[in-house]
């Protein structure tokens, strides 16, 4: 047989392939509406399990997304900032605990606190504060405490390791205790600007001085505050904050009674000891702008 | 009656114009399903999917082919479909043992006649080259419609049919020629 021949004869057999019998045309039909009329619930069910799934998709993204983002700043520098933030946001500002952490915080945080100096509280304000104060001393105590057993293990108040520098400006990896740093020197320096501008322009009033004895005397806890931390770790910002301390001291003793001697006390520390110009070297450039004051 | 008005009047909602149309192509695709199967119940089911299919997308026919070939094209797909899972399944649930004694095409090992090498040779075809060689020559549709049932350029179409009676032509060679002998 050749290849014509075999050709012929595997088509005409090819015919015989799967040789279909008569088609049920009637069981087929029942069978097509019976599945058709089914179709709607069966859609309907579809779409309701497509955006089930798409649902539970998007939420997973999202959980996955909220959980990495957790992780990221539990492990990154920023875990320390935002502890310390949330651990004393509930503390009021009257204390150098409270004062710092409003600093280090937002400034949104620091709206209605003790570090908001143009604000000068009404009795009622002064009560809700108060209370806010008393309610809140059981969670600053365990602030606190916590702070005392972080430092047990090594870890300075605020969770800041003791080994890294803190000195301000100088590039490094920004620790939130450095940023309550400079954000302290920030304030204080419009607040020496400000008072420098004001007794030197126009004789000031009770109300302003009081304004100024305030808010100094804010700055002054803190001041202290971070002298008694890490920061004295670092001369040069030691040998600064002990000059703020005490131009700040001055400056809250200050009233508008008060002779011309202590105002010229004040410029004298001021003009001695170069507080102004060190304050304005260290602060990073942007820093002054953020603080609200 | 043309194809159009006939969908225009399933659309409507006419359930004779729909009984109309499935009487008018129901043949046709249960031949071809039944070609691919070779098996009466999986012809069936191939059908009836295939209408079913037909039925829900109605709307999608634009009038570009003709209903039989866009019928055509549904049915080919849902039967190629259709026999891939099967075959699957045939595969999963065989023993071992028979799996491992079964040869690369299912041919038979002493066929009676060349009838028989032939159908067991076209089953052994692959997967690409049995749906043309089915459908060109078996069932006598056209390389464009081959073409446009499969999703493939009629150059690939008869390239595959070419490729496929190479084989079968091979594969019946030396049986015919003992035949002959």
């Amino acid at each position: 047989m050749n290849d014509h021949e075999l050709d012929d004869q595997m088509r005409r057999l090819a015919h015989s392939y799967n040789e279909p019998p008569v088609p049920p045309r009637d069981e087929m039909w029942a069978q097509i509406e019976r599945a058709r009329a089914r179709p709607a619930i069966v859609t309907a069910t579809g779409r309701r399990m497509y955006w089930l799934r798409m649902g539970a998709g998007i939420a997973a993204v999202l959980v996955i997304g909220i959980g990495i983002g957790r992780l990221s700043r539990q492990a990154g520098p920023g875990a320390s900032s935002s502890r310390i933030a949330s651990a004393s946001s509930l503390a009021a500002t009257d204390t150098p605990a409270g004062g710092i952490a409003a600093l280090a915080g937002s400034g949104k945080e620091q709206v209605g606190t003790g570090s908001q100096p143009a604000a000068v509280l009404t009795g009622a304000e002064s009560a809700t504060s108060a209370n806010r104060v008393r309610a809140t001393r059981a969670d600053r105590l365990d602030a606190l405490q916590a702070g005392r057993t972080a430092s047990t293990r090594g870890l300075t108040t605020y969770g800041v390791p003791r080994g890294v520098q803190g000195t301000v400006g100088d590039g490094s990896e920004m620790s939130a205790n450095r940023l309550a740093v400079i954000e302290h020197m920030a304030h204080a320096e419009v607040l020496l600007t400000s008072f420098l501008a004001e007794s030197r322009t126009s004789p000031s009033d009770a109300r302003t001085a009081a304004q100024f004895a305030l808010l100094s005397r804010d700055l002054l806890k803190t001041t202290r505050l971070l002298l008694a931390t890490r920061t004295s770790d670092d001369p040069a910002l030691t040998r600064l904050l002990e000059d703020l301390e005490l131009v700040l001291m001055q400056i809250s003793q200050y009233s508008s009674e008060g002779r011309r001697g202590d105002l010229d006390a004040i410029n004298q520390s001021l003009d001695r000891r170069n507080v102004l110009p060190k304050l304005r070297s260290a602060i990073p450039a942007g820093a002054s702008a953020s603080t609200g004051i | 009656m043309t194809d159009q008005q006939l969908v225009a009047r399933c659309l409507a909602g006419d359930r004779s114009a729909e009984r109309a149309l499935y009487d008018a192509h129901v043949d046709r695709v249960f031949r071809l399903a039944y070609r691919m199967a070779g098996d009466t119940d999986l012809a069936q089911d191939f059908t009836q999917e295939t209408f079913i299919r037909a039925f829900d997308r109605l709307g999608q026919y634009r009038g570009e082919a003709s209903l039989a070939t866009w019928l055509h094209t549904i049915a080919t797909s849902v039967s190629l479909n259709g026999m891939r899972s099967v075959t699957r399944l045939r595969t999963r649930s065989a023993p071992e043992e028979e799996l491992v004694d079964l040869p690369s095409h299912h041919v038979p090992t002493a066929p009676h006649d060349l009838r028989e090498r032939l159908h067991a040779a076209i089953d052994g075809l692959s997967t690409k080259l049995r749906p043309v060689f089915v459908m060109h020559d078996v069932e006598g549709y056209t390389h464009d419609e081959i073409g446009t049932m499969l999703g493939i350029p009629i150059g690939t179409s008869k390239a595959r049919l070419f490729d496929a009676r190479a084989k079968l032509r091979a594969a019946l060679a030396l049986f015919a020629g003992d035949t002959i002998s």
